[in-house]
């Protein structure tokens, strides 16, 4: 069974009067610990696939399945809920809460999951660890750097121990050496543990590391590579 | 608790934000206490005034002297009260008279006590601020304005008439209670004295239960007496000036509540920008996991939080005050005042604010009204964020 | 700059609504407020005016006196202007015997005007027309058990009449102090000077026609006049007779003020809240504009515009409908409370139906709270305001 499965997924947005068609019936399916790499010039659809296969976002037709669950029969808060369980998220900036530590953030969604402390933080601190960020554990946002900020975000969406991880542009806000050493990362995280990543990119230096490359045109799946 | 500890430091982090909003929490909450304990302190004044000075927690006399009070509808006959909180018991009787000093003429109710009986009951006896209480027959007491008024000094005489008989009593003692009723008209003698005038044995007894049981025993007894008695509580003793009291709380307990809306407005206004400005935070919290309602939740927790500080210090600030004004006669000059230009009132010449604990408890109910409100408009920002913008753009 | 500040105003309707109506609100409620207790005051004072009369003749020194004959006097003839009222009056002290029954009572002897004037009070019968007729007030009728048509006997020793003289009931008075209700016989003067002092009288009331309630200056002008015509005797207004009164009437506007203050700091404290949050949201936009070349002093003074804007607009709304509600207690209106305690509030001299009464005193204090709060308010937030840093304000992130 795949992970993942996308069905004639069609997005359209309607604001003052004007349709805008972000998605034109896409097919996609993603199997367990797969490493694929979404691609595609800006405005070809990328961020609206990963947030409808989030379940932030609804697809207009077609169908989206995760995990065996199909995610556009779910109302807001079942989304939520599943995220909660299923979903690791990483994004291109902000992505952390800036009143909580590196740690707490990493920690957040197993505290909602209601963990009990010491299990969420001793998990935290291992997806720090794995990502290099140990001694950065009691720092606020603020005080880490950019780079650092998405380590944290990469880390907390493991922590979790999601099916899936979906990753909107994660180096977009990182100079390239920091881009490459955070898919790096995430490249062996897949290998070792088998999480599966979908990510996407702009960066064609990343995609050497990818096992699958899926290019998005004009909301449309053009093609696909495995290097 | 995590989501407690979430929206404690979202609302430290804007500090002078919290502080300002505290501003106006501090201000309403002090108001509320003062308020209150000011209500509470008049009633207790008035309550203190009618219960040991002017008349007595309980007075005990047949319907219709209630009714009509004229010696004609005196007791028969001094009934037995079976109570376990009556803690003493003496007959009264007053009487319609005028009284001569030998230049004026005053009219005025006269009160026939039990000088020993008087002690146990009354704090009248005790507030003789020249001479002496009541020993024997042929003796009265005066309220020291009255005196004044009559111009009779102690060791003087003074004749009080009914119409029917006469007395000729000698001035003993000027009582000073600042209480308006006792020192403007108080006239105080021997029950027996006032029995020879009437010809009645006494027209009700004075009860004296503990402070804050008045109404219930009263009704207790009124149950257990014989036909024809009617016991009546302190509250329902007291002349006009209840309805003053009354009409206070009726007029200033809406406003309270008014200023307490205010104030939840100005708490969910600065946690509308709040939230506003941290839609994105909140988006992540959504992609996270959080369903839409935690987070209004958590809206409404921030605004309880934002407003709880200022309470807090509201109430310290607030009780310290009423602490202040219930030890302190700071009303005073207010009250000699009003003393003055009523004196039939009963008004005492001294208010001291109460201070209860559950001042707190009504102040509190601006945190949620503030919660409440917040869920209802910057909370809906939250239930309608639309996630996926918030996350698009970097 | 002006139209800058309006239409940043507009871009927040939502919190500026709020605001501008806690300040409405506080307007409002403040001319509402003022109007109630100024027709309130007015009435006590007024019910205190009409049972002195403007102008007061007693003998001198009468405060220390102490035996009727030294508080009576004979009237002397006095040069008063056309539609002016004078009445002799003489009260003393009496014992009222009905039967079985006594009470002690106030003994009032009313020339005709002053009989005539009791005609409002009248609860049941009529005015005394001859010599051995009486009013009571109502209570005291009750208290003796006596009807119109009854006899009561007034006794009243010491003075230099008769000291004892029979009355006939015809008519009750009902007097909104049940106190004085039950302790009132008012007769005619010649009654009363038979039965205490013949041909005297304890004071003279004069009226005057066609002055406002505080208006001294008539009576002043009139006091003079009368000054050498009084030998031995002395005249004083109606508030000089009633000195507690008149030390009441400096208190009343500093109450007010405070009253009114207490309002206003609660506005005043939020509309600060409001500016400070509307700074907080555009320190980009300030940061700009400074960048454009604006001097701190202009950027205070965008948000001071803001601010006044803000509170004028909220402010005539809230008077023009506190003054509308005034136009509507103009015309008498009677306190939010149960009838029981407005019954009550009569034994204080408050009548039921109160007159609201707003002076350009009263709208010119609560529009100059309106103003001063606004601009306390913006001085914080605008000082902030001007104080910021181009390049970092353009840079800044909530």
């Amino acid at each position: 069974m795949p992970i993942v499965e996308a069905k004639g997924v069609r997005k359209v947005y309607r604001g003052d009067g004007v349709e805008t068609e972000a998605l034109r019936g896409v097919d996609l399916r993603l199997e367990a610990g797969e490493f694929t790499a979404l691609v595609g010039p800006s405005g070809s659809g990328k961020s609206t696939l990963l947030h409808i296969l989030a379940g932030l976002d609804l697809p207009t037709e077609g169908e989206v399945w995760v995990g065996g669950v199909r995610l556009d029969r779910l109302s807001r808060a079942e989304r939520a809920r599943f995220r909660l369980e299923h979903v690791g998220l990483v994004f291109q900036a902000y992505n952390l809460l800036p009143v909580l530590t590196a740690l707490e953030n990493a920690a957040f969604v197993l505290e909602l999951r209601g963990l009990s402390r010491p299990e969420r933080e001793r998990r935290a601190m291992a997806a720090l660890e794995a990502l290099g960020l140990a001694d950065k554990a009691g720092r606020f946002p603020r005080q880490l750097s950019g780079g650092e900020q998405q380590r944290v975000a990469v880390a907390r969406a493991l922590a979790a121990e999601p099916l899936l991880v979906l990753a909107d542009e994660p180096t977009a806000n990182l100079d390239s050496k920091t881009g490459l050493a955070l898919i790096e990362r995430m490249q062996a995280l897949n290998e070792e543990r088998g999480v599966t990543f979908l990510f996407s990119t702009h960066d064609p230096r990343l995609l050497a590391h990818v096992k699958r490359i899926v290019r998005l045109e004009d909301g449309r799946l053009v093609g696909e590579e495995w290097p | 608790m995590s989501l407690l500890r979430l929206a404690w430091r979202s609302v430290l982090r804007q500090r002078r934000r919290t502080a300002l909003l505290s501003l106006v929490v501090v201000y309403v909450t002090v108001a509320t206490l003062f308020l209150l304990g000011f209500l509470d302190g008049y009633g207790e004044s008035l309550v203190e005034a009618y219960a040991e000075y002017v008349e007595a927690p309980v007075a005990v006399a047949q319907e219709a002297w209630w009714a009509d009070p004229d010696p004609e509808h005196g007791l028969k006959s001094l009934p037995t009260l079976a109570h376990p909180l009556v803690q003493a018991v003496s007959p009264r009787l007053s009487v319609y008279a005028l009284l001569r000093s030998p230049y004026r003429l005053e009219g005025g109710l006269v009160l026939g006590v039990d000088p020993e009986g008087e002690k146990g009951l009354s704090r009248v006896p005790a507030k003789v601020a020249e001479g002496r209480w009541l020993r024997a027959r042929g003796e009265v007491v005066l309220g020291q304005r009255l005196a004044e008024r009559l111009d009779v000094r102690v060791g003087e005489r003074l004749v009080v008439e009914t119409g029917k008989a006469a007395l000729g009593l000698e001035v003993v003692g000027l009582v000073r209670a600042g209480v308006s009723n006792v020192d403007f008209f108080g006239v105080y003698l021997h029950l027996e004295d006032a029995q020879a005038l009437t010809g009645a044995l006494a027209t009700h007894l004075a009860v004296k239960v503990p402070r804050g049981r008045e109404g219930a025993v009263a009704q207790a007894l009124s149950r257990t007496l014989p036909p024809g008695l009617q016991a009546k509580g302190v509250w329902d003793l007291m002349g006009p000036i209840r309805a003053d009291y009354e009409g206070s709380r009726l007029l200033y307990i809406p406003l309270l509540g008014l200023f307490m809306l205010l104030a939840a407005i100005a708490v969910v206004s600065t946690t509308y920008v709040s939230v506003r400005e941290r839609l994105r935070e909140f988006a992540v919290a959504e992609s996270l996991g959080l369903t839409p309602w935690r987070l209004a939740g958590q809206v409404a927790l921030e605004a309880a939080l934002a407003s709880g500080v200022g309470l807090v210090l509201g109430l310290l600030l607030g009780y310290a005050l009423l602490w202040y004004t219930s030890t302190h006669d700071v009303f005073g000059p207010l009250m000699r005042m009003s003393v003055e230009l009523l004196p039939e009132s009963g008004l005492s010449e001294h208010l001291y604010t109460a201070l209860r604990p559950a001042y707190a408890l009504y102040a509190a109910g601006v945190v949620g009204l503030s919660a409440l409100l917040a869920l209802l408009f910057p909370g809906r920002l939250v239930l309608a964020l639309e996630v996926p913008r918030y996350l698009k753009e970097g | 700059m002006l139209r800058l500040a309006w239409r940043n105003l507009l871009r927040t309707p939502g919190r500026n609504l709020a605001t501008g109506g806690v300040v409405a609100l506080v307007v409002f409620l403040s001319l509402v407020f003022l109007s109630v207790y100024a027709g309130a005051f007015d009435a006590f004072f007024r019910l205190l005016l009409e049972r002195t009369g403007h102008l007061v003749v007693r003998v001198e020194s009468y405060r220390e006196k102490e035996d009727l004959e030294a508080l009576t006097f004979a009237p002397p003839a006095l040069p008063l202007p056309p539609g002016t009222q004078v009445e002799g009056v003489l009260e003393g002290q009496a014992l009222v015997i009905a039967g079985e029954r006594s009470r002690a009572a106030v003994l009032t002897g009313l020339e005709a005007g002053g009989l005539e004037r009791q005609r409002k009070l009248l609860k049941a019968g009529r005015l005394p027309q001859a010599s051995g007729e009486a009013l009571l007030g109502e209570a005291l009728a009750r208290a003796l058990k006596v009807g119109l048509g009854d006899e009561v006997v007034a006794y009243a020793p010491g003075g230099m009449g008769l000291g004892i003289f029979p009355f006939r009931v015809v008519g009750l008075l009902d007097l909104p102090e049940t106190h004085l209700e039950a302790r009132t016989l008012v007769v005619g003067l010649g009654d009363a000077q038979a039965l205490l002092f013949p041909g005297r009288v304890t004071r003279l009331e004069i009226r005057l026609s066609g002055i406002g309630l505080y208006d001294q200056e008539p009576l002043e002008a009139l006091k003079a006049r009368l000054k050498p015509h009084l030998e031995g005797l002395t005249v004083e207004t109606w508030l000089e007779a009633n000195p507690l009164y008149a030390a009441l009437l400096p208190l009343y506007d500093t109450v007010m003020a405070l009253y009114v203050g207490i309002f206003f700091l609660l506005g005043g404290l939020i509309l600060l809240n409001a500016l400070y949050l509307s700074l907080v949201e555009r320190v980009r936009e300030f940061g700009l504009l400074s960048a454009l070349g604006l001097t701190g002093r202009r950027v205070m003074a965008l948000v001071f515009w803001e601010s006044l804007l803000l509170v004028g607009v909220s402010a005539l709304v809230g008077a023009g409908l506190g003054l509308l509600l005034h136009l509507e207690l103009l015309d008498g209106f009677r306190l939010p409370l149960p009838q029981w305690i407005l019954e009550q509030y009569r034994e204080f001299g408050l009548p039921e139906v109160l007159y609201g009464r707003l002076g350009v005193k009263e709208v010119l204090l609560t529009l100059g709270y309106a103003v001063g709060v606004a601009l306390l308010a913006a001085l914080w937030p605008g000082y902030l305001a001007s104080r910021l840093e181009p390049v970092e304000a353009m840079r800044y992130v909530p």
